[in-house]
């Protein structure tokens, strides 16, 4: 009964630790290795240890007992870290308790071999990790500091473009007021224009009243020229008159006291010539002035009329200077008016290219917090590696 | 203007010239001679200058004054002979006092236009003059004798009163 218990002990022992040791090679095969390691190789050892210790008890089984020795010692070096380990196998003289255990070192040594190269598996690929999370952080912080720099220069280049944008204004501004000017130029030298026009058709009429001027005093001269002669024939008839008064008087006197009536007579007929005479002197005097008056009238209408030719000529050369004035003054307005409507479309530019440049240093922020996100990710899988890592140090697997 | 000053257009102002004139004549007829100087004591003068002078001469020798008039130039005559005049169809030789008196010619005078004609010792001259001026009476008194040729002397208001007779009489003016 006792016996019967026992070998029920050592099944239920066997039947209640295998479960445990193929958990402990899930596990480590799950991904879980170290803990599963960790957990089950001290756990198949302890089992192989009761299973001893069972044997030993029975004394006929002592191939068994050595076996199993060895199997627990080879398991503890296994616990211990190195996976390159595998449980000694026997080929003969096999009896049915060796058989079964040797069926067990089989498994155990297939579930090591699949151990050994799930951890080189994974000692190999957290080295990758590592090197890969160290060129992406390499990479990450390369990006953030491109667009940090990308950020100055946009926000250089934004201040630029607003400085060119207050000067395009200014010009814009600049170009209207001088096109404004201009415009009120033309008007001015077309009012300047019709001025010299009005003045040339003035001096038409001031060259017609001075020829006038200058036919009437032509006649004029003519007359006095005419009663020049009248006058001195005239004079003559006074000179005659004086000369038959005084012819009058010697006759008078020599006639003696007889003569004497008659001799005033012939006084009062000189006296009168006489006067006639001042008369004369004094018309032909008066004539003489008239004379000077209209001589130097004609020289005065000749001088007007060259004036007035002269300002004529002078008139049109204004004429046509304020003519190409006006023509410069319009060409000018029409250039001012063309800056200005450029400068227009320029400032559009700038105002895109503003909002070009807020678009991009939107991205760029957006980049970087994403980047340093990406980075943060980075940092946590790095350590979680280093962590893993950490964790597999210390096996031997190659 | 001048034409008012004058006032030949002006009938009244003529009738008024007129009648002052009258009023004048009349005045000195009714008045009684102040001084009536006896017609013995004056030498009736005809007055008249040349250049710078001026000379009377006794109005009985005087046969007229004209204006000289056109006169033929003479050539190879005396220097005081200086041309003829056609008097009234007769020729009258134009004779100048100056060169005669040996007095300058100042080329600036204008050359006499006048003419006093001389009857006398057988010649008829016409005596050139830059104005004939007037018959008037001298005082034989008031002629002071002067060194002079063919002068009787020269008035207080300095007239050259000619002696026509002994002129005439010079061997000078008797050309053969």
């Amino acid at each position: 009964m006792r016996r019967v218990s026992n070998r029920y002990f050592v099944f239920n022992v066997l039947i209640g630790t295998l479960p445990s040791l193929l958990g402990a090679a899930g596990l480590a095969l799950s991904g879980a290795l170290p803990l599963g390691a960790a957990l089950a190789l001290p756990t198949f050892a302890f089992v192989l240890s009761l299973m001893l210790a069972w044997l030993s008890s029975q004394r006929f089984h002592q191939p068994l007992v050595s076996l199993l020795e060895d199997y627990i010692a080879t398991m503890r070096r296994v616990a211990e870290g190195d996976f390159r380990l595998r449980l000694p196998l026997r080929n003969e003289g096999l009896t049915q308790e060796l058989g079964s255990l040797n069926q067990l070192g089989q498994a155990a040594n297939a579930a090591l071999e699949r151990m050994q190269a799930v951890a080189l598996d994974f000692t190999r690929a957290l080295d990758r990790l590592e090197a890969d999370t160290q060129a992406i952080l390499e990479a990450t912080a390369r990006q953030i500091q491109m667009a940090n720099e990308q950020d100055a220069v946009v926000t250089e280049t934004t201040a630029t473009v607003n400085e060119v944008r207050a000067t395009v204004t200014e010009t814009a501004e600049r170009a209207q007021s001088v096109a404004e000017t201009a415009q009120l130029s033309v008007s001015i030298s077309k009012s300047g224009l019709e001025a010299v026009s009005e003045t040339i058709s003035g001096m038409d009429l001031i060259r017609r009243k001075v020829e006038d001027i200058a036919d009437n005093i032509l006649v004029l001269s003519e007359h006095t020229q005419q009663i020049g002669e009248i006058i001195a024939a005239v004079n003559a008839l006074a000179d005659q008159s004086r000369m038959l008064a005084l012819n009058a008087s010697v006759e008078a006197a020599r006639a003696g006291e007889e003569g004497k009536g008659f001799a005033v007579v012939a006084l009062e007929v000189r006296n009168l010539a006489d006067q006639n005479r001042d008369a004369t002197v004094q018309v032909r005097e008066i004539l003489g002035e008239i004379q000077r008056a209209t001589n130097s009238a004609v020289m005065v209408t000749e001088e007007g009329s060259k004036g007035v030719d002269s300002g004529q000529t002078l008139v049109n050369k204004a004429g046509e200077s304020i003519n190409e004035l006006a023509r410069a003054i319009e060409d000018a307005a029409l250039a001012a008016m063309q800056i200005a409507a450029s400068t227009r479309q320029q400032t559009i530019g700038m105002d895109q290219l503003t909002n070009a440049m807020r678009t991009i240093k939107h991205a760029t922020t957006e980049t970087v917090s994403s980047t340093m996100m990406v980075e943060a990710s980075v940092q946590r899988l790095r350590e979680a590696a280093q962590r893993v890592k950490a964790a597999l140090r210390g096996l031997v697997v190659e | 203007m001048i034409w008012d000053e004058l006032g030949w257009d002006d009938e009244g102002q003529r009738q008024r010239l007129a009648e002052e004139r009258l009023r004048q004549r009349a005045k000195a007829y009714a008045a009684p001679e102040v001084d009536p100087t006896p017609e013995a004591a004056l030498l009736r003068v005809l007055s008249f200058r040349l250049g710078d002078e001026r000379y009377g001469l006794d109005v009985q020798a005087v046969r007229g004054v004209r204006p000289l008039g056109q006169m033929a130039r003479l050539f190879q005559a005396p220097p005081f002979y200086v041309g003829v005049i056609n008097q009234r169809g007769q020729m009258m030789t134009a004779f100048d006092l100056r060169p005669f008196f040996g007095l300058p010619i100042d080329p600036q005078q204008s050359p006499p236009d006048e003419a006093v004609l001389v009857e006398g010792q057988g010649l008829r001259l016409a005596l050139l003059a830059h104005r004939v001026e007037d018959v008037q009476p001298v005082l034989r008194a008031d002629i002071s004798a002067a060194a002079l040729r063919y002068a009787r002397g020269v008035t207080s208001d300095r007239l050259i009163v000619l002696d026509l007779e002994a002129l005439l009489s010079d061997e000078r003016l008797r050309l053969t």
